[in-house]
């Protein structure tokens, strides 16, 4: 009993990890229609931004959450101008996606290069093993679920409560009317661009104690993309359901298998695709002609 | 009728009877046995390179999945060929067939997904296809690979060096593109182009897409799994660490280099892309770097690619000296090769 709460824990706190990736990348396709192959390098730069900034100038942890906050902001801006911006008007989709994919590999290569090959280790941010009986879970864990919660929620509630993130939803959905209305689109963008940064960020920061720091971060990026791809086609909160449900599933299924365990992921998502094409909260809407 | 050839046409066999005469027998004699390895590398992937030409040049389709078949092609000709002891000829048949088969299933499920989902299937395609390549023991040897296959073989003539390696892998090469060229002419090749263009329209017009979808990655996945038997045979090893996702990124930015749509095209950005750590050695761990920005300002600046650019410049020179005038009706498409 005690090892399934144990493997269920582990597995929300890493769907929510999947998540705040997966709602990245739901956000962009949103705004921008882009999919984003270097929202795993995003996630992994949060890593070490974090790692850089708590042990390499050994800050104290509200001054380091508040620059890697600008940083993280900075980053999804530079981000926009560099890889969407000069590329919107192209009719052409692929070439964006192979943007994207060229951008991660200059992110990769300057924290191989600015941090070194060798993997680094991040200090949790309460050391310590909570323990229930048969229980045993590290602190981090949790910390990974109640953060991860409050990002999803806040999120949420800026898109659906607040001015701007009505704003971002009416650019999102027509941006010709939007920008008839006065709504500056570039802005509404670039805003995306950085929350959608920040969650890939934060999301590194809360990882990276239970892995260590290193450029290979960047492959979670492909489960939140599972996440994404059985919650429905660009739906915010079937992102979010869907990672979560995949964490808990790549997390049962080393009671079966370990060296298969990425697999198992895939194929549920393959199964999934089957079965329900559009995703679980996906409408099917025919293509406007 | 007499009828009458185009200057176009001699032109076109002029220039590319003598670059057959240059890659066949003066390559071969200049290069240095090193340059003749990173060559016969850059024609394998080529042949991979061009299933993406189908894939996304002609079908508008971005797919990642060419690693995966290609390394089903890889194994199952090391499997024919170490432990049935079968002529190379039939073991790439059989790697071919095998992809194919293998293609026809996958393709059947991801391609109810369209666009974005359809592109990331592939990822997750590639995903399941490499860890099963590390873990399969029995039949991929895992981690650590399987040695000792057969190098090619033709009706008891062997190839040994790498030159006469060069030789077959050439011959297969220019085959490949040849019969790509040759598709796009074929109503498959033209229905898949009208698919691209306007998916709705293509179905007015009776063009059944799900079945046109699946054919050209049926055929994307064939030529995958060739170049995975050429691969094996040239290498004489093969193992799972050949078959990872970034390689598979490789293939797409190789082709997009190249010019998507032109397998000339397609051969020229191969090549570049595989020369490239060749020419820029000076900047040791700041190549990746390089590349990364290059990938992306090429986006920017030439998405159509070298073989676009390059025939930008034809046409720009043909309407100063008026050569082949012909009068557009509509807008040109820019897509078209």
């Amino acid at each position: 009993m005690g090892m399934y709460l144990q493997l269920l824990v582990i597995g929300l706190s890493m769907g929510m990890i999947y998540a705040m990736i997966a709602m990245g990348i739901v956000l962009l396709i949103r705004a921008v229609g882009v999919l984003n192959f270097a929202q795993g390098e995003l996630f992994m730069m949060g890593a070490y931004v974090t790692f850089a900034l708590s042990v390499q100038l050994s800050m104290p942890l509200w001054a380091m959450l508040i620059v890697a906050l600008i940083i993280f902001c900075l980053f999804g801006a530079l981000f926009m101008f560099s890889v969407y911006w000069p590329l919107r008007k192209s009719t052409w989709s692929a070439t964006i996606i192979i943007s994207t994919l060229g951008a991660s590999t200059v992110i990769k290569e300057i924290a191989k290069i600015i941090w070194g090959s060798v993997p680094v280790v991040q200090p949790p941010i309460i050391k310590g093993v909570l323990e229930l009986g048969t229980v045993r879970l590290e602190y981090q864990y949790l910390f990974i679920i109640g953060i991860g919660l409050l990002l999803i929620v806040g999120t949420f509630l800026l898109f659906d409560k607040l001015y701007i993130g009505r704003v971002m939803q009416a650019a999102a959905q027509d941006k010709y009317s939007a920008e008839l209305l006065g709504i500056s689109t570039v802005v509404t963008t670039m805003l995306t661009y950085m929350i959608s940064a920040s969650l890939a960020g934060i999301g590194g920061w809360l990882v990276s104690p239970l892995f260590l720091v290193s450029t290979s971060l960047g492959s979670f990026m492909l489960k939140g993309f599972a996440g994404m791809v059985i919650g429905g086609l660009g739906d915010v909160k079937g992102a979010v359901l869907g990672s979560l449900l995949i964490g808990v599933i790549e997390s049962f299924s080393t009671l079966f298998t370990t060296t298969y365990k990425d697999a198992v992921v895939f194929l549920v998502l393959i199964i999934v695709l089957i079965v329900r094409p559009q995703g679980f909260f996906g409408q099917k809407i025919s293509e406007k002609a | 009728m007499k009828k009458k050839i185009n200057t176009n046409t001699l032109i076109l066999g002029g220039v590319s009877l003598v670059a057959l005469l240059v890659m066949y027998l003066v390559v071969p004699s200049v290069s240095s046995v090193y340059m003749m390895t990173v060559l016969n590398g850059a024609i394998i992937f080529y042949v991979a390179c061009l299933g993406i030409t189908v894939m996304l040049g002609m079908g508008g389709m971005v797919s990642f999945a060419a690693i995966s078949f290609m390394g089903i092609g890889a194994y199952a000709s090391a499997n024919l060929s170490l432990k049935l002891g079968v002529p190379t000829i039939v073991s790439m048949l059989g790697a071919i067939l095998v992809s194919m088969l293998a293609a026809l299933i996958i393709g059947a499920v991801l391609l109810r997904l369209s666009g974005t989902f359809f592109t990331f299937s592939t990822v997750a395609l590639v995903q399941i296809s490499y860890s099963i390549f590390t873990n399969w023991k029995e039949v991929t040897g895992g981690p650590d690979g399987m040695g000792g296959i057969s190098t090619f073989e033709f009706f008891g003539v062997k190839a040994v060096k790498p030159n006469e390696n060069y030789m077959v892998l050439l011959t297969v090469g220019i085959l490949c593109a040849l019969f790509v060229l040759r598709l796009k002419k074929t109503n498959l090749g033209r229905a898949l182009s009208s698919v691209r263009d306007n998916e709705i329209a293509a179905k007015i017009m009776g063009v059944n897409v799900y079945r046109t979808k699946l054919a050209a990655f049926v055929i994307a996945a064939a030529l995958a799994g060739l170049a995975g038997s050429l691969m094996v045979h040239n290498h004489h090893f093969v193992a799972a660490t050949s078959f990872t996702f970034d390689q598979s990124t490789t293939f797409v930015i190789m082709a997009m280099l190249g010019g998507v749509s032109n397998p000339f095209g397609v051969f020229m950005g191969t090549v570049l892309i595989t020369m490239l750590p060749e020419w820029l050695k000076p900047l040791q761990e700041y190549i990746r770097l390089v590349y990364g920005l290059g990938v992306m300002l090429l986006m920017v600046f030439m998405p159509m690619g070298l073989w676009g650019l390059f025939t930008g410049w034809v046409k720009k020179l043909k309407a100063k000296f008026k050569i082949g005038h012909k009068v557009m009706i509509g807008i040109s498409s820019t897509k078209e090769g």
